[in-house]
């Protein structure tokens, strides 16, 4: 079951980079560049982009409309599909990772260079568009749901695996591309907010009780690997912690809310 | 603008260079300002284990670097191009805070070759001039190997370099590295433990006829305390090693090397979170002097702050981009080739090979320099005009290695980018069969340096401060791209004398591309050189045009060589140091004549 969503999501317009810095904003921002350092009296946008959230329950979403977050769970399963060699992306909850990496303040973008003039340029000079990661999924996903309605006769989210498998690859290989449709870009940024969703720490919303980790074989972050450098590479035998520890003091603390 | 009590010098930007500088000159009893951008950073709290061991914060979103809201550069691959801003964190980190990249470094502490420091002279002896395309504008350094060698020394004993000599004196010793320069005394700690897979390119290295030995790491392999007295804890091996600070006291940095002692002298005032925006600057000619720095602080007001010495000790490109807006020293242009400030600007050719193995690695564990080396491929250790070089000759070499840095999980689920990105089904099959699996090979090129690869002002964008953005006009020349695919055929023989199975292989070549992370290891723009019509500075890092600013870092450098930079840094920076308090305090003049 979807998550209830916010009734009115901000606009596209109020998601893009209108915003001029000040130096003011610039410097009190940057007292928060590493969250243990600063003043704390003054809020800034770039420190809360790359400061670590507080431990919350998952709730409500932040971000997506419930079509929005269709598409990308939907998207998600596909990118890091379930199967028989267990659960996926959408399972360790990557979309309700993104939700909240876009409901952040500057749409994912607080930290980066947004001031125009905005210039197509090429492939290798990086992001140019004047949108943010926000403002992207924003404008995209309806566009790639017409494009399933066009060619598929239905939303994303309602495709076969074999169809949206196509409509994603066709996103890839910029066959989906116009001059206000960013397809190439977008599929980018979602697959790249997926994995991140799948393997970060679960402090950030995504990688449930360490899905990711599990499927990767990552036994967390601990402080002190001597004993095992000697050890040929033979799995190590540890439950899994992450910043706050294991999967159940995460799960005490973060899956309580009103989540799905 | 107010006015700050006058000092005897200035320092912009506090990181690995800017710190040596406050040592130096409060040991001599100046009274010194240090101006950082950045907030203060210390191992504890800003590093401990449960802050830094953040792979989303400190990898993904750059959480100790400088963000591009803040200062970024454009970028074009030539000048026929419209450059654009660099809007997310690229090709390149530059630190942020007290430390600067010095914080979030690899470790790897190597010298370079003797020949390194006469690289025209070198190859033009030994192939002909005609090896050089005739755009290529590398050249000697004004320094020699010989005359760093006591402060390369003294700078690998500050930073408790772990690792193991090849070469004392002359005296070759065996499981070093036989290229190495003639070293005046061992490396202060013996080299770090090794793992699984670095025995393995030893062992393959070794029956190939190569001759391994291990990085030379910033880690301490053991218990140290250096010549200030600051101590060092031994490595752990966590995996959050190069993009992080290190909570354990292990990683060098200035943190564990130079701050504890410098900050408790009397004669330095640290004022972080204030943005040195220009060098003010009177007189012309033979007369031009800088007065001090105009800097911005938290509470957005704009001081002056009077010195009789500017230090400019940023990161590279910063250097460049502050003497620029500052019109100190001229410009370069790279159509007459006449001015110095942003000349040679050249990055790091980083090539790799990576290999599935059926051995597993546990690849979490790791740190930024624990790797084995080969420098059989570096500067001008094999014949350039021999078998193994098919086709034209080309200037240049590097290191080819084996690192295992700790590889954590959101990297190692990263397969391909663009239109190549694996998804789906063999995604999820790559990350759970691959992980444990995979070694890269690697190789870190040199880069040469041309006439039409520069840094100059952007003509469009400015920082938030008003000032014109620095643009970056740079991209990968065939010489450069013949090297690394020389390298990276050396890395797929390795790889596959260690019994790994080939993935896929880059050698670099254009058009360069500054979405994808490479190396923090941008040089050159304000070059050193023996006489002003070749660079910036003289050898010791004093300005040709302004006798009164001294420039450090890897903007001193010509061009780039096979290897990281850091060691050359702090050697360089320390000669410059022991001859400003020697003959420059006493009595303020060029140090070197024109």
């Amino acid at each position: 079951m979807a998550p209830t969503s916010h009734s009115s999501p901000p606009k596209i317009e109020e998601l893009e980079p209108r915003w001029r810095l000040t130096r003011r904003t610039i410097l009190r921002g940057l007292a928060f560049v590493v969250a243990a350092v600063g003043l704390p009296r003054f809020g800034s946008a770039i420190a809360r982009a790359i400061a670590p959230p507080t431990l919350q329950p998952i709730g409500p979403l932040e971000f997506f409309t419930d079509a929005e977050y269709a598409f990308v769970a939907a998207a998600s399963a596909r990118f890091v599909p379930a199967n028989d060699t267990g659960p996926g992306a959408l399972e360790a909850d990557a979309p309700r990772y993104i939700d909240r990496k876009l409901a952040a303040p500057g749409g994912g973008a607080a930290a980066w260079y947004m001031d125009g003039p905005f210039e197509p340029g090429m492939p290798t000079q990086g992001w140019q568009v004047d949108l943010t990661p926000a403002a992207l999924y924003r404008r995209t996903i309806p566009q790639m749901n017409n494009a399933a309605k066009n060619l598929y006769g239905a939303d994303f989210k309602d495709l076969s695996a074999a169809n949206q498998d196509a409509l994603l690859t066709a996103m890839q290989k910029k066959e989906l591309d116009a001059d206000s449709i960013h397809a190439s870009l977008f599929f980018a940024t979602l697959l790249n907010d997926t994995i991140e969703g799948l393997m970060s720490d679960p402090l950030y919303g995504g990688n449930k009780d360490f899905i990711g980790w599990k499927m990767i074989g990552f036994p967390g972050v601990r402080y002190n690997w001597l004993p095992w450098l000697d050890h040929e590479g033979e799995p190590i035998d540890l439950p899994i912690v992450g910043m706050y520890g294991t999967a159940e003091s995460y799960g005490a603390r973060m899956r309580k809310g009103t989540g799905p | 603008m107010r006015h700050k009590p006058p000092v005897d010098a200035v320092i912009c930007g506090f990181g690995a260079t800017g710190v040596l500088v406050a040592e130096a000159l409060t040991r001599a009893g100046l009274s010194i300002v240090a101006l950082e951008r950045g907030p203060m950073l210390n191992t504890a709290p800003d590093f401990q284990p449960s802050v830094m061991q953040d792979e989303l914060r400190f990898q993904n979103r750059h959480g100790l670097m400088v963000q591009p809201r803040l200062s970024t550069q454009t970028f074009r691959h030539n000048a026929s191009e419209t450059a654009l801003p660099i809007r997310r964190v690229g090709a390149w980190q530059i630190g942020l805070g007290v430390g600067g990249s010095a914080v979030h470094w690899a470790g790897q502490c190597f010298r370079y070759s003797p020949n390194e420091f006469r690289l025209r002279s070198q190859f033009e002896h030994q192939y002909g001039p005609g090896i050089f395309p005739q755009d290529m504008t590398s050249q000697d350094w004004a320094v020699t190997y010989d005359e760093l060698e006591p402060y390369y020394d003294r700078f690998e004993k500050l930073l408790g370099v772990s690792g193991q000599a090849g070469n004392i004196k002359g005296r070759l010793i065996e499981g070093g590295n036989p290229f190495e320069g003639p070293r005046s005394d061992e490396y202060p700690n013996p080299p770090l433990a090794r793992v699984k897979a670095t025995r393995m390119f030893d062992k393959a290295a070794r029956e190939m006829g190569l001759s391994p030995y291990p990085c030379p790491a910033a880690q301490a392999s053991r218990p140290y305390t250096n010549p200030l007295g600051v101590r060092m804890g031994p490595c752990t091996f966590c995996g959050f090693c190069s993009g992080y600070g290190c909570g354990n006291y292990s990683k060098s940095s200035p943190q564990t090397s130079v701050l504890p002692v410098v900050l408790q002298r009397s004669g330095l005032e640290l004022r972080t979170l204030s943005v040195a925006t220009h060098i003010l600057m009177s007189g012309k000619g033979k007369d031009r002097r800088a007065k001090g720095v105009v800097y911005v602080d938290a509470q957005n007001e704009e001081w002056v702050q009077p010195a009789e010495m500017v230090f400019v000790c940023a990161f590279t490109m910063d250097n460049v981009h502050l003497l620029l807006v500052s019109s100190a020293g001229t410009a370069y242009d790279p159509v007459s080739g006449t001015g110095q400030i942003g000349r040679n600007y050249a990055f790091q050719i980083w090539g790799y090979a990576n290999f599935l193995f059926k051995e597993r690695f546990n690849p979490f564990i790791g740190a930024g320099a624990l790797g084995q080396i080969v420098d059989n491929y570096d500067c001008d250790n094999f014949d350039h005009a021999g078998p193994l070089v098919t086709g034209k000759p080309f200037v240049g070499g590097g290191y080819v290695a084996l690192f295992q840095y700790g590889t954590p999980p959101i990297a190692g689920s990263s397969f391909g980018s663009g239109e190549t990105a694996v998804w789906g089904a063999e995604l999820k099959r790559k990350i759970r069969e691959e992980y444990h699996h995979v070694q890269q090979v690697q190789s870190m090129g040199a880069n040469q340096s041309y006439r039409d690869v520069f840094l100059d002002l952007d003509p469009t964008y400015k920082d938030s401060f008003g000032r014109p953005l620095l643009r970056v006009t740079y991209d990968i020349k065939p010489n450069d791209h013949r090297m690394s695919n020389f390298l990276v055929d050396r890395c797929v023989e390795i790889g596959r004398a260690m019994g790994g199975t080939l993935l896929d292989r880059n050698s670099r070549k254009g058009p360069f591309d500054v979405t994808v992370f490479q190396t923090t290891h941008n040089c050159g723009g304000t070059i050193q050189s023996a006489t002003p019509d070749k660079g910036a500075v003289n050898k010791f890092g004093q300005m040709w045009e302004v006798p009164n600013i001294f420039v450090y870092g890897a903007s001193q450098f010509p061009q780039n060589a096979g290897r990281n930079p850091t060691d050359t840094v702090g050697a360089t920076t320390l000669f410059g140091l022991d001859e400003v308090t020697r003959r420059y305090l006493p009595s303020p003049a060029p140090l070197v004549d024109a």
